[in-house]
């Protein structure tokens, strides 16, 4: 019996790796993901989606627009379009098409305002989602998935104006908070990255290039435990969110130093905390 | 004391005991291992590839696990194996495998098959992991199973053939150039080509048409899989040694490995070259690796090519490109996956010298005729010649090369031989010897290569009267030597003696190099003439955009600035040269513009200043399509394009240095396919390669303009290949003969044109164009919303589109909010239709609907208004919401 075992622990050394590489390629893709800034003129905006196939098979797809905003919850909510919202300036080619399998299709669209546009910014969302009834193979299936991916497009007129209040930013239960409202006619982002050190070998808030240094992951310096990106959810105009961006763990106890370099509306910044675990 | 001695006395008999008993209790040891012998049924998750069956009852038997031998033969894809105990055998797309039943197990009446078994007999490699505690068997090859489709040839229908026209392509260029005040030249150069009767054939004419026009060049040629044959004009292109013989005649060319190779160049050669000795080889790398292995291909570590092993352990890769670099050519073999440790890797490395030729490969090569060009005006009928040639693959390192050819200046009959060598990875070498005239010569090089460095010699040598009599004895040894030991420091040795009949014209060993100070400046010095005389040149490049060069050359210093602006397209260059012989200065400004879309206009204006005066150059050259361009220019007292010469031109009458000459350039190259012409590159279609023109043709009543579409990319067989696309033509030259898949990327269309129709087989031949039209659609789309009187939208209603002849073209479905959308609606009038529940009063139809017309734009707000009381129709699930 204790044969058997090491020999299947012998056999089992390359297993996971083997099932890592060898996911099956059941996939779809978009490229851009996001179109930002895109400023309205008199002359329409023409613009292409790639969408790519890494399946083995076909894949119909339908093509929708919609008027989005965010929720309290940062969850898109999908609005009911009206004569100022993009998608109603958004034509789209085509709305219905198939790609064949390890293939991509490009999708064009245009943008043209039917009306003079209110300054600020203008969204929409081109949801790219699987025809159900051209879904192949499905008996064959022991669970029915169907994919949905959105690019969001924001469109700008005249004079934007991005601007943006950090209320409040702190540390609370391995989460970074922000507490941000959106005063401008854009939305805004609360970019930026964090690096957390050991206490005793934090390198001193004026000292940048060691705090973030460069490394690859496998090249940290000594006493950096992590380091990482905040999250990057838009806040819309007029509202005000609190954007949350989860730590990793360190993996021991002891006093601990996060540094985070940040930008809200192209406003720089640089908070610390320092934590007990 | 005795006690104790008795205590010790019986321990070592009962160890002794106990030890005898041990040694005779063969059955007690049996029946232990009979034990290990009995089934334990052991619950796991089965996986066959990426396929999961579920939770499986397998068996332990000693080391081996056994598994349901159903669920092999199901996920494996085997056919019926007889349960008789004989043997079947499996045919793969690896090889075949012999199974007899009579390896199964039987455990609660069902057969087991143990992964040995699996791994001896299928090549199927099962692996554990313990966290899923699940086994997955790794099949790498699937069944072949014998049908009638299989062995019949698939044939591929194209939906347009090639032409069967014998003219394909017309190439005309032209010089025209006035002196004012003084005479005119011209130069005209008219090419033809095409097939015709199952080869192709080109004619070329050149020369000043006020003067004679004479046929430089015309033969047919036909290819097949591995023979060439030529009538017309040609040369030997025996090794160099041998004069290269002119003739016109009759000429072949065979291959025992096929002749395609040799013949095909995919740069354009207007000489009358008909085979492709000296190119980049081709090897085909085989060897032996483990049955259903992996192996990989590598370039200098860079996976190029991945193939499985085949049961018979033979991997093969064909087409693998060798030359003299530095490149590293590796297989890796792996024994199951790629996530191992490759097993072996074989190093196939190998420095191939040019000419030479694979294991056992075999070219010929040779013709008769007449000497020289018989339809030239300038050649009297020449005398009967001829020569063949011979190059032989003797193993993977050596080929030999003979060749025996008739000398039409002497009369006699010359020969050639000598072997091409691989020495090894780094090393290759020539040794050739010859006799002409009844004198001898011999060529000897040594090419080699490291990491560091890199070696060439050669040696020339032949006896005075060598080919002709006149000829003087010559010897000439060149050597070069380059290190680069540093990546700064780039250092060479220059070696050359060459003597000829008794005076010895360069006898020098110095030493030369390249120190790059920084990315932006560096200084080198080479010997650059037969005398050994040095050339300095210091380089800065004090901006991206800005280089300095100032360089010592034949005893002149030239000074010049580039300055690139606006793109790299528009360029300032000054240059400013001294002689300190005799203390001459000259300096020259030239501005290049290239306005508008790039690459399609270039203009040049150029001024220089020197003791003969000032001079001025103005130029414009223009692409108007693929095979279109022309080029203007005048020139005022200049005789160089780039430095402006000191003296040498000195010699020339004032009269002339002072001259003005305006000249006009045409390049024009057409092609012809279904009796209509288009713009090609005529340099695109040889007697090995074709090409495909046409056009992305806007359909009638669309408005838009054909000139709209620009740069929208043609995919061949899914890959966009070089081309220009102006105004919806384009060209795809330089291809294979055979058929190919013709797409439309429609990235780069306006948005409302559509392309109906891809993936169009088109049939390439050999020097001939495949006309291909694409008709491209103007489509449009119409969007509104279902709704009341009242605003009161209707989600998930039917919306049905239907054009003037009552025909369905569309349907769709409100979203959550009561609005659609479609698209594909091509000039018209339509209708625009909601299924509701609501009942047609007049029993005629239904009242919900729209009228709406497209003509060349996307509608929005083709709302359908339904009454008050309508519902959606009970199939389209639909709801109803009111607007916020």
């Amino acid at each position: 019996m204790y044969r058997i075992i090491a020999l299947l622990l012998f056999c089992l050394l390359p297993f996971p790796a083997l099932c890592k590489a060898e996911i099956p390629a059941d996939q779809v893709g978009i490229s851009p993901s996001i179109f930002e800034e895109l400023h309205l003129g008199s002359k329409p905006l023409n613009e292409t989606i790639r969408f790519f196939n890494f399946k083995d098979e076909p894949v119909a797809v339908i093509v929708s627009v919609h008027n989005w905003t965010l929720d309290k919850n940062n969850k898109i909510k999908l609005l009911p379009p009206n004569p100022q919202s993009l998608d109603q300036w958004i034509t789209i080619n085509p709305l219905k098409f198939t790609v064949p399998p390890g293939s991509n299709r490009p999708i064009r669209f245009s943008i043209q305002p039917r009306e003079k546009p209110d300054p600020g910014e203008h969204r929409a969302i081109v949801y790219f989602s699987e025809d159900p009834s051209k879904k192949a193979s499905e008996n064959n299936q022991t669970m029915k998935t169907r994919f949905r991916i959105g690019v969001g497009i924001y469109a700008i007129a005249d004079s934007p104006v991005k601007k943006g209040v950090l209320h409040s930013f702190r540390l609370e239960n391995d989460k970074l908070r922000a507490d941000i409202e959106n005063t401008g006619n854009v939305h805004i982002r609360f970019k930026g990255q964090y690096a957390i050190w050991d206490s005793d070998a934090f390198p001193g808030e004026n000292n940048h290039d060691k705090l973030f240094p460069a490394n690859k992951e496998s090249q940290k310096p000594d006493g950096l435990l992590a380091k990482g990106f905040l999250n990057r959810f838009p806040v819309l105009p007029g509202t005000r969110r609190t954007i949350e961006t989860p730590l990793p763990g360190v993996g021991k106890t002891g006093k601990f130093v996060i540094a985070i370099k940040d930008t809200l509306a192209g406003m720089p910044g640089l908070h610390t905390f320092r934590f007990t675990k | 004391m005795w006690l104790n001695a008795f205590l010790v006395a019986l321990g070592i008999v009962v160890l002794c005991i106990h030890q005898l008993t041990a040694a005779e209790m063969p059955t007690d040891s049996l029946n232990q291992k009979a034990d290990i012998s009995e089934e334990r049924p052991l619950i796991v998750e089965l996986y066959f590839n990426d396929n999961s069956t579920g939770i499986q009852r397998c068996y332990e038997i000693g080391d081996d696990i056994w598994i349901p031998f159903d669920l092999f033969h199901e996920h494996a894809n085997l056919p019926e194996i007889q349960d008789n105990f004989s043997t079947t055998t499996i045919k793969t797309t690896l090889g075949s495998v012999n199974f007899s039943t009579e390896s199964l197990k039987q455990f609660e009446g069902l057969q087991y098959i143990s992964l040995e078994m699996l791994k001896k007999s299928f090549h199927a490699y099962p692996l554990f992991n313990d966290y899923l505690y699940a086994i997955k068997i790794v099949i790498p090859w699937t069944p072949l199973y014998p049908s009638k489709e299989t062995n019949k040839q698939v044939t591929i229908v194209p939906d347009i053939t090639a032409p069967k026209s014998s003219l394909s392509f017309l190439h005309i260029e032209s010089d025209l150039s006035h002196q004012l005040r003084h005479t005119t030249s011209s130069y005209l150069e008219l090419e033809a080509g095409g097939r015709f009767s199952g080869g192709t054939w080109d004619i070329m004419g050149k020369g000043d048409p006020a003067e004679s026009l004479s046929l430089s060049r015309y033969h047919w040629t036909s290819i097949s899989r591995y023979n060439a044959l030529r009538i017309g004009t040609g040369t030997s292109q025996t090794y160099n040694l041998l004069e290269n013989l002119e003739y016109t005649g009759l000429q072949f060319a065979w291959n025992n490995k096929g002749i395609m190779r040799h013949l095909d160049n995919t740069h354009y050669s207007d000489a009358d070259v008909l085979l492709n000795i000296g190119s980049t080889q081709r090897r085909t790398i085989e060897g032996t690796g483990p049955p259903a292995g992996i192996a990989e291909l590598r370039f200098d570590g860079y996976v190029a090519a991945r193939q499985r092993i085949p049961f018979n352990g033979r991997f093969i890769f064909r087409n693998v490109r060798m030359t003299t670099d530095l490149r590293i050519t590796e297989v890796y073999l792996y024994n199951h996956s790629l996530l191992e440790k490759p097993a072996h890797i074989i190093d196939y490395s190998l420095s191939l010298a040019n000419r030479s030729l694979e294991k056992h490969e075999i070219l010929a090569h040779g013709a008769v005729g007449n000497e020289g060009n018989i339809l030239d005006d300038d050649n009297s009928l020449g005398t009967l010649t001829g020569f063949g040639h011979i190059l032989y693959g003797l193993n993977r390192r050596i080929t030999l090369e003979s060749a025996l050819q008739h000398n039409p200046r002497s009369g006699s009959m010359d020969f050639l031989i000598g072997p091409v060598i691989s020495i090894g990875s780094g090393w290759n070498a020539a040794f050739y010897g010859a006799q002409a005239n009844g004198r001898r010569g011999a060529d000897i090089s040594l090419f080699g290569h490291g990491k560091t460095w890199h070696f060439t010699q050669r040696t020339l040598w032949h006896q005075k009267g060598f080919g002709y009599d006149t000829r003087e004895a010559r010897q000439r040894h060149l050597l070069r030597l380059q290190t680069r030991p540093f990546s700064w420091l780039a250092a060479v040795l220059y070696g050359n003696y060459t003597k000829e009949g008794d005076s010895t014209s360069s006898k020098y060993l110095l030493p030369g190099g390249t120190f790059r100070l920084s990315s932006r400046a560096r200084l080198s010095a080479s010997p650059d003439n037969d005398r050994g005389d040095y050339r300095y040149e210091a380089y800065l490049s004090p901006r991206y955009d800005t280089d300095v060069r100032l360089q010592y050359d034949d005893e002149i210093i030239t000074a010049t600035i580039d300055y690139d602006f606006s793109g790299s397209d528009n360029t300032l260059q000054f240059i400013h040269s001294y002689k300190p012989k005799n203390q001459t200065h000259a300096s020259s400004i030239y501005l290049n513009l290239s306005p508008g879309e790039a690459g399609k206009n270039r203009i040049q204006l150029g001024s220089t200043y020197s003791q003969s005066g000032l001079g001025f150059t103005g130029s414009w050259s223009k692409t108007i399509n693929t095979g279109l361009h022309f080029n203007l220019a005048y020139r005022h007292n200049i005789y160089h394009e780039n430095a402006f010469s000191i003296d040498e031109f000195t010699f020339l009458p004032e009269e002339d240095r002072t001259q003005q000459t305006i000249s006009f350039s045409l390049a024009w190259d057409l092609g012809r396919s279904n009796s209509r012409f288009y713009p090609i590159n005529r340099t695109a279609i040889s007697h090995t390669r074709g090409g495909m023109a046409g056009s992305l043709k806007v359909m009638t009543g669309s408005g838009i303009p054909q000139s709209s579409i620009n740069d929208v990319a043609i995919l061949i067989n899914g890959r966009r290949l070089g081309q220009r696309q102006v105004g919806g033509n384009f060209f795809i030259g330089n291809l294979k003969p055979g058929i190919y898949s013709v797409s439309v990327d429609p990235e780069n269309l306006p948005l409302e044109l559509v392309v109906e129709r891809q993936n169009i087989k088109v049939e390439v031949r050999n020097g001939s164009v495949t006309e291909v039209t694409i008709p491209v659609y103007a489509e449009y789309g119409a969007a509104g919303k279902v709704c009341t009187l009242s605003e009161h939208t209707l989600a998930g209603a039917e919306v049905t589109i239907i054009d003037s002849e009552g025909n369905t073209i569309k349907q769709t479905q409100t979203d959550q909010f009561g609005y659609y959308r479609v698209d594909g609606l091509r000039q018209g009038a339509y209708t625009a239709r909601a299924a509701t529940s609501t009942p047609d009063p007049d029993g005629e139809g239904p009242l919900c609907e729209t009228e709406f017309t497209i003509t060349n734009n996307f509608l929005f707000d083709v709302d359908i208004v339904i009454p008050e009381e309508a519902r959606p129709n009970k199939t389209s699930n639909a709801l109803q919401t009111n607007l916020p």
